[in-house]
Formats: C-alpha cells, sequence, structure tokens
C-alpha cells in the first residue's frame, strides 16, 4: 500500500514512464466517481496475481477530513465506506466530490465515434438534472431489452404488441432526453467559444451541431414505428437517442477533418473548460486532473491555459509529467508553492 | 470437513442442496435427527415427498395447490370479480398476509424480459387474458415491481386486455416500495392495495 498527502493547492507527480502517475490520477478521479476514467472493465484495474483492490482518500472539504472515504473493489464486488460506514445506495454518494480529468485520449471526443460525443454530452446533462440520469438509464434498459427481443426472436414470430410497448416506453424516456439535449446544444458552442478563444487567442466561429433523431422529441414514438421493419430486419434499435451524434463546426466545415492539430487541441480544452464552468455553475467545485497535458499543448497554449485555471480559483489541480524541472517552469509562473510528488 | 461416516455425510450433503444453508448448518440439523426419535425423521421425510409429488398448480389463477383449484379459487366468499396479477407464490402470500384483499389471483411466473429470456409466451398471460374474458371480472388490480420490466408486462397485459370492459388498476407505488413486494411490510402494503390507482392504458 502507497499514501500521499496532497497539501499544496497545486500538485505534480513526476517519475519515469510507466510508474504509475496516471494511475494516482485516476485513483483521485475513482474517488469521486467509483469508476475508472480509463478502465470500464473492474478486473483490469486489479494488479495482476491480486484479488482485488483498495483506496482511501481524506477529502478535507468534508465536516471532519480525518475520516476517510473507502472503496474496496474484490472478487466482482465494489463496497463503498465513509467515516465506516457503508454507502447502500452508489447514487447517494456520487456527486459529493467531483473532478475534471483531461487525458490525452480526450482528442476522440473531436476525432472518435458518436459515443464519446454522447457520453460527453450525458454527462454534462446528468450532473445537472436527476431526471435526465434517470431516463438515461432507463432509456438504456428498455433499449437493451428491446434489443434481446429483437436478437433472439425470428422475424415471422414477433410479437407487435410488445414491440409497441417497448417504443412506448423508450419514447417516454427518449424524448426528454432530446428536449434535454436540445436545451443544452443551443448554448454550448457560445461557451465553448469563449475559453476556445481564450486559449487560442483568437476567435473561430464553433459550432456545435445536434443531430437529434427527430426534432420534435414528441414523435420519437412514431419514428420508432417506422423504423419497426428495418430494426426486425437488423435485428436491434437502429435509431434514436442513442444514435445521436453532435458534428462539431470551424467556421462551418467539419472538425474532424478540415482543422489543424493545434486547433482540434484549443477546441478540446474549451470544450473541457465548458464542462469546467458548466460544473461550477451548478455549485460544484471539481478538481483538476491534468494527465500528461504538458505533451499536448504547445507552450503558450499552456500558459493561456494555466492562467485561466488560476483565475478560476480552483480547489486543487493534479497534473503529470516526467521531469519536475518541466512543471516548474511551465507552471511555476502561475502557481505558488506547487508541491512535487515524485513517484 | 471431514465425516467418519458416509451416512452421515450424505445427509449433510443433501442438506447442503437447500438455500442458504452450509455444511456446518446441515451438520447440525443431520445430529439433531439423530438425537431424535426415527419417528420424527419419517414424518420428516414423508412431508417433504408427499409435497413435492401431491403439489400442483391451480388451474385457474396457477397458484400452487394442493387439488386441481387452490384454496383461494375455491373459496366461496372470495369475490371473483377482482383478480391481483402477481409475480409469483412469495408475492401472492405478501399479499395475503395483510388482511386486505378478498378477491383472487393470477400468478404471472415472472415479468416480460427478453434478456433473461422471458417473452410473452413464458408467462401467464394468454391464460389471464382468456379467464377475463370467460369471467369477466369487474377491476385487475397489477401488483408487479416498479420497475421496467413491471411497467413493460402491465402495459402489455393492457394490450391485451382492450375491448374487454375490464378496469385496470395499479397499486399506489412509490410511497414505501422498496423495489420489490417481498420487502414491503404488510401494513404499506394494505394500505396500498386499498389505495389502488386506475393504470393509464389509454396512451397505448
Ligand atoms: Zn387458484
Amino acid at each position: 500500500m502507497q499514501s500521499f498527502s496532497f497539501d499544496a493547492k497545486v500538485i505534480g507527480i513526476t517519475g519515469k514512464n510507466g510508474i504509475g502517475k496516471t494511475n494516482l490520477l485516476d485513483a483521485i478521479y475513482y474517488l469521486c466517481f467509483t469508476k475508472s476514467y480509463f478502465q470500464s472493465k473492474e478486473i483490469n484495474n486489479v494488479q495482476q496475481g491480486r484479488e482485488g483492490f483498495r483506496i482511501e482518500g481524506h477529502f478535507a472539504d468534508t465536516d471532519d477530513a480525518r475520516e476517510a472515504t473507502c472503496i474496496v473493489w474484490k472478487e466482482g464486488k465494489k463496497k463503498i465506506t465513509e467515516k465506516g460506514i457503508l454507502v447502500e445506495r452508489v447514487t447517494d454518494y456520487i456527486g459529493k466530490h467531483t473532478a475534471l480529468m483531461i487525458a490525452p485520449d480526450d482528442i476522440e471526443l473531436i476525432n472518435g465515434a458518436s459515443d464519446v460525443r454522447r457520453k460527453f454530452i450525458d454527462g454534462l446533462l446528468a450532473q445537472a438534472d436527476s431526471q435526465y440520469l434517470e431516463s438515461l438509464l432507463s432509456y438504456q434498459k428498455i433499449l437493451m431489452q428491446r434489443n434481446a427481443y429483437l436478437k433472439q426472436t425470428p422475424a415471422f414470430q414477433i410479437n407487435t404488441d410488445l414491440l409497441e410497448v417497448y417504443d412506448t416506453q423508450l419514447a417516454q424516456h427518449g424524448s426528454y432526453l432530446i428536449t434535454k439535449r436540445q436545451e443544452l446544444s443551443a448554448h454550448l458552442p457560445e461557451m465553448v467559444c469563449r475559453f476556445y478563444e481564450s486559449i487560442a487567442l483568437h476567435s473561430e466561429n464553433i459550432g456545435i451541431a445536434y443531430k437529434p433523431s427527430t426534432t420534435q422529441p414528441e414523435q420519437l414514438k412514431e419514428l420508432l414505428v417506422y423504423n419497426r421493419r428495418r430494426d426486425i430486419e437488423a435485428r436491434r434499435t437502429t435509431a434514436g437517442p442513442h444514435t445521436e451524434d453532435w458534428q462539431i463546426l470551424l467556421d462551418g466545415n467539419p472538425c474532424k477533418t478540415h482543422a489543424s492539430q493545434g486547433q482540434k487541441k484549443s477546441l478540446l480544452i474549451g470544450m473541457k473548460l465548458a464542462q469546467l464552468e458548466w460544473l461550477r455553475q451548478l455549485g460544484k467545485s471539481p478538481l483538476i486532473l491534468l494527465d500528461d497535458i504538458f505533451e499536448k499543448l504547445d507552450q503558450e497554449r499552456l500558459s493561456r491555459f494555466f492562467s485561466l485555471l488560476n483565475q478560476l480559483d480552483i480547489a486543487q489541480i493534479f497534473m503529470t509529467h516526467t521531469q519536475s524541472e518541466s512543471i516548474e517552469m511551465l507552471a511555476g509562473p502561475h502557481f505558488e508553492g506547487i508541491q512535487i510528488i515524485d513517484l | 470437513m471431514i465425516f467418519t461416516s458416509k451416512l452421515i455425510e450424505d445427509a449433510v450433503e443433501a442438506f447442503c442442496k437447500l438455500p442458504g444453508i452450509g455444511k456446518k448448518t446441515a451438520l447440525r440439523m443431520v445430529l439433531h435427527l439423530l438425537k431424535e426419535q426415527p419417528e420424527v425423521t419419517s414424518m420428516f421425510t414423508e412431508r417433504i415427498q408427499r409435497m413435492r409429488d401431491d403439489i400442483r398448480f391451480c388451474k385457474e389463477c396457477n397458484n400452487i395447490a394442493d387439488t386441481d383449484i387452490c384454496s383461494i379459487c375455491e373459496n366461496p366468499s372470495r369475490s371473483k370479480e377482482l383478480i391481483c396479477v402477481v409475480e409469483n407464490f412469495r408475492d401472492l402470500i405478501t399479499i395475503e398476509n395483510t388482511g386486505q384483499f378478498s378477491g383472487v389471483y393470477h400468478i404471472l411466473g415472472g415479468l416480460l424480459s427478453p434478456l433473461e429470456g422471458i417473452g410473452p409466451d413464458q408467462l401467464y398471460i394468454s391464460q389471464l387474458v382468456e379467464r377475463v374474458k370467460q369471467h369477466q371480472p369487474k377491476e385487475i388490480i397489477m401488483a408487479l415491481s416498479p420497475t421496467i420490466e413491471g411497467d413493460t408486462t402491465v402495459y402489455y397485459i393492457g394490450k391485451q386486455l382492450k375491448g374487454t370492459n375490464v378496469l385496470i388498476s395499479g397499486i399506489a407505488r412509490g410511497i414505501a416500495f422498496g423495489g420489490e413486494l417481498e420487502y414491503t411490510d404488510e401494513i404499506t402494503l394494505g394500505k396500498a392495495i386499498a389505495k389502488r390507482l386506475p393504470v393509464d392504458v389509454l396512451q397505448h
């Protein structure tokens, strides 16, 4: 077992590649969200040859900082205790501590498939609105049932009454998802634009164009019914909130194909800062976890990014890099008394 | 655990087949039977065997029964106008124990869940529809878990009963339901059954 004490507002985690810098950031993320930022399969978070893992953290923002929050994962079961008391519902725990991670693979938000963007948008909305989270979970459960039914039933045996029920249930929850996604998508570009400008130092016309499965949320049921024959043939639900995407545009052109590497990086930081702003507007004070940010941004952009973070009065910022000198040199001018933890 | 007697070992293994019984507990039970008169064991095994051999399922409601028709369906003081639809036998017992329900039941045998391989044909839904058409009860109370699968099942049954004049209601869930009927205490459940609400099946 290893233990660390983070005493400064800005923490630099240094050490050779493969020493576990990212793991330490992820452990902090795990304590906030009870899951890894990088690994969705829990077994992959376990050191080889071990039965499980244990993460314990003392959050200084709670009433009694001496009492720890502890998460143990062993043989497929996760147990969360707070001040020695077992947390019975994970949903009661999530939201108490928040973190924002920026990691190298995040560029997938711009380059990757639609599911990465849906996860980003769903994450924003679920943090703000518990009804959204509930609708999302219900929608996903119904979708799994509907898809299982389509997959295992030959076309000529399909019970259309049952499909009709699933369509109604999907539409009930899905229309709420579309409505909320529309609302957010209407003012997200403006937020991203503002941060993009402060990072790239020149303005660009940024569009985040939402492509809803139906522009009228109340027509989702009709859409599902309309697609029914196609769904039966494909043996899965081919369209709905679970296939929607956002097209990211720079001066009207799709970013994926038209933006330079530098523009994409500025845009990514812009989106992450918009996420931070969103969380702060909800009254949350997230910890910032920066994995390998020095590799991702050039010195000028990095300097502007740090200065922005400094103005925002963040509770605590963690950053990883191979060398402590670079952290001192690039982050030093923006933050006082950086604590270096060398692994 | 090492046994010096094969007979004891076999008996312990038999008890271990029961849910929640480990070897230690099983051994305690076996040793207990050994301490008692032989008749106690005979009675015990006979009763279990008879239960297994003679048990059937009620032709009306699918309840566990001793004869073709269960004791609830047979009871003339139970109202046939009121059918309470439940998932399984345990839920029936829970509702029965509230003493608040004087109608009859229908056990579905589960909830619609293709993920677990349960489609309409795996449940006693068509029997329920048939029963409603034949006996024309006034009201059907859906006492199913307030889950996605519970909702699917309620809506699906509602669809199958379209065209009959039966009123479909649900128990007032949400107030004290911890998810499953089994864990709901009898007083709250009794109140919920008394205060049932019509299920909105018009939208389908
Ligand atoms: Zn019966």
